[in-house]
């Protein structure tokens, strides 16, 4: 059982006899019952015989005919999270009560994983979104702050260029020059910033992102685009940078001639599959790119994985589920696939 | 001609660097609000308009730019961009001939852009020449640009800047008629419709270009 904030508790896996206690059934505390006592004192409790006791849950024992109870706390972080109970029609052997105590720390040990690992899929998810709003600042500043001052110095710089008599020729090269200079510099400047974050995935979506991102390939490049939508924002953001890290490596290390890139979505979803004619045999564990998509995927909920036998190419297949904030469940454990996350 | 970009310090240079080239800057503007209201009072020949203006600093020129195009086709347009996209090139020619899309940085190249800005206004469209050569240099499995020689391929690029035979010409010093044919050759390759019109042309190359 899970004790809940309002003095109840919730059967969350049970074996024997269910049909007056289904999983998913929620209990009211109140009254005397071993459930009452470990959640009142967060330590193990014994009661043999319900005969003359009060309450819902002693109601219940007497219908079940259990006449023998033992329960122990489940204690996850040092709080009390809820209770495990053995209860039988003849009085219990002594040895339960230690064993139902180790089953209980069995079970603590259990959800604290399933816990720990659905925090590390949010706070994964939550540092991409972080450094992802940092890339689009970035980029919002270099086109809206600094790509304006020196758009505008460039202008200055022509029209004192302009303003030059004749007679100054060297001074009016001279600003010419800085002009050009200038102008230089905010080619490179669109560079970095289009580097940092492709202002056209916001703007236009995944779609003409990925088609900009085809055009600048240095690969020949079969791309096979069915998308439907605008997908969640960090969905797209994933598969861009998956198709982008597929690209780099496939130009950098595979001695790939072409690559085929196919992405399409289904209710929210998306599968990505890009796929080179190179050398193969790479080792994504050795690669920081594919580290770094293998976070941002599993954020999400998706999978990730390369597949490269020597001779035979490169291929990365991305798969985003559909729903898109939905956390990888925990796998299902001793508390029968019932849902853990919300635990208090 | 009508100016809207949020950014007063290079809107003010802005207008200073065309007056000085001999066009009279009527109205400035920072918001798109701002720059329809100037274009209904005034019916400027041209608007010049900044794609990222207030509120979200997004596209807010571009809309702006459907809306004077629905009101006043007449309007000649030139929408400046941050980066290039080629969906909002295409976005805007679609809306109508006397259509531009350049880099914002093309306005320091003063010659060049008066010259640009002297062609819309005439009646033609133009695209930024980084985009163009963005969609040309793109490699594709089975390219159907691979059926095209050199010199076509810099025509192609040329037709989709939005130059005139005329242009073309002048720019690769060979005569109007050797631009005629190579232009010839190049839509039947590629299977493209012939027009006379410069902003259906430079929309096709485009869209071509775009989709191969």
């Amino acid at each position: 059982m899970r004790y809940e904030s309002d003095a109840t508790g919730t059967v969350v896996a049970i074996w024997g006899d269910d049909r007056l206690t289904p999983i998913g059934s929620n209990w009211t505390l109140e009254g005397e019952s071993v459930l009452a006592q470990v959640s009142r004192s967060g330590r193990p409790a014994r009661m043999d015989g319900y005969d003359h006791l009060s309450g819902t849950i002693a109601d219940l024992a007497r219908r079940l005919g259990r006449n023998s109870a033992v329960a122990a706390p489940i204690i996850i972080d040092g709080r009390l999270w809820g209770a495990a109970l053995a209860s039988a029609s003849d009085p219990l052997p002594d040895a339960v009560e230690g064993r139902i105590a180790n089953f209980a720390d069995l079970i603590a040990t259990a959800i604290s994983n399933a816990e720990t690992r659905s925090e590390l899929t949010a706070s994964r998810a939550r540092v991409v979104a972080a450094a992802d709003e940092t890339r689009r600042r970035l980029e919002r500043d270099l086109h809206d702050g600094i790509q304006q001052r020196l758009v505008s110095l460039t202008l200055k710089a022509r029209a004192t260029e302009r303003m030059t008599p004749e007679p100054a020729g060297e001074l009016r090269s001279e600003l010419a020059l800085i002009a050009e200079e200038l102008g230089g510099t905010l080619d490179e400047l669109r560079e970095i910033s289009r580097g940092i974050h492709p202002a056209v995935l916001s703007e236009a979506g995944l779609g003409p992102a990925l088609k900009a991102l085809a055009r600048r390939s240095a690969l020949p490049i079969a791309l096979d685009l069915n998308l439907d939508t605008r997908l969640e924002e960090p969905h797209e953001a994933a598969a861009y940078y998956a198709v982008s890290e597929a690209l780099t490596n496939a130009a950098k290390h595979a001695q790939a001639s072409a690559i085929e890139v196919h992405v399409g979505d289904s209710d929210g979803g998306l599968t990505l599959l890009i796929r080179d004619d190179g050398i193969g045999g790479a080792d994504p564990s050795r690669g920081s790119g594919i580290i770094g998509l293998k976070d941002r995927v599993e954020a999400l909920g998706g999978t990730i994985s390369v597949v490269s036998p020597p001779g035979e190419g490169t291929s990365l297949h991305v798969r985003l589920p559909g729903r898109p904030n939905a956390a990888p469940r925990p796998e299902p454990s001793a508390l029968g696939g019932r849902d853990v996350q919300s635990a208090p | 001609m009508v100016l809207a970009d949020d950014d007063v310090l290079l809107r003010e240079g802005l207008a200073g660097l065309v007056e000085r080239s001999g066009f009279e800057v009527v109205g400035q503007g920072g918001t798109a609000l701002e720059l329809i209201a100037l274009v209904r009072e005034h019916k400027p020949d041209l608007a010049i308009i900044d794609i990222r203006m207030p509120p979200s600093h997004t596209s807010e020129g571009l809309d702006a730019a459907r809306v004077i195009r629905e009101e006043l086709p007449e309007t000649a347009i030139l929408v400046l961009s941050a980066h290039v996209q080629v969906e909002q090139a295409t976005d805007l020619l679609a809306s109508g001939e006397r259509s531009g899309y350049l880099l914002k940085s093309r306005v320091t190249d003063v010659d060049e852009f008066i010259e640009t800005l002297q062609r819309i206004v005439k009646g033609g469209s133009v695209v930024d020449p980084a985009l163009v050569h963005e969609l040309v240099a793109a490699r594709r499995v089975e390219d159907p640009l691979d059926v095209l020689s050199p010199r076509e391929r810099e025509v192609l690029s040329l037709m989709a800047e939005g130059r005139s035979n005329a242009g073309i010409a002048h720019q690769l010093w060979i005569t109007e008629g050797t631009v005629e044919k190579h232009v010839h050759s190049i839509l039947t390759k590629l299977r493209l419709p012939a027009t006379e019109d410069d902003q259906r042309r430079v929309l096709a190359v485009i869209t071509f270009l775009d989709a191969r």
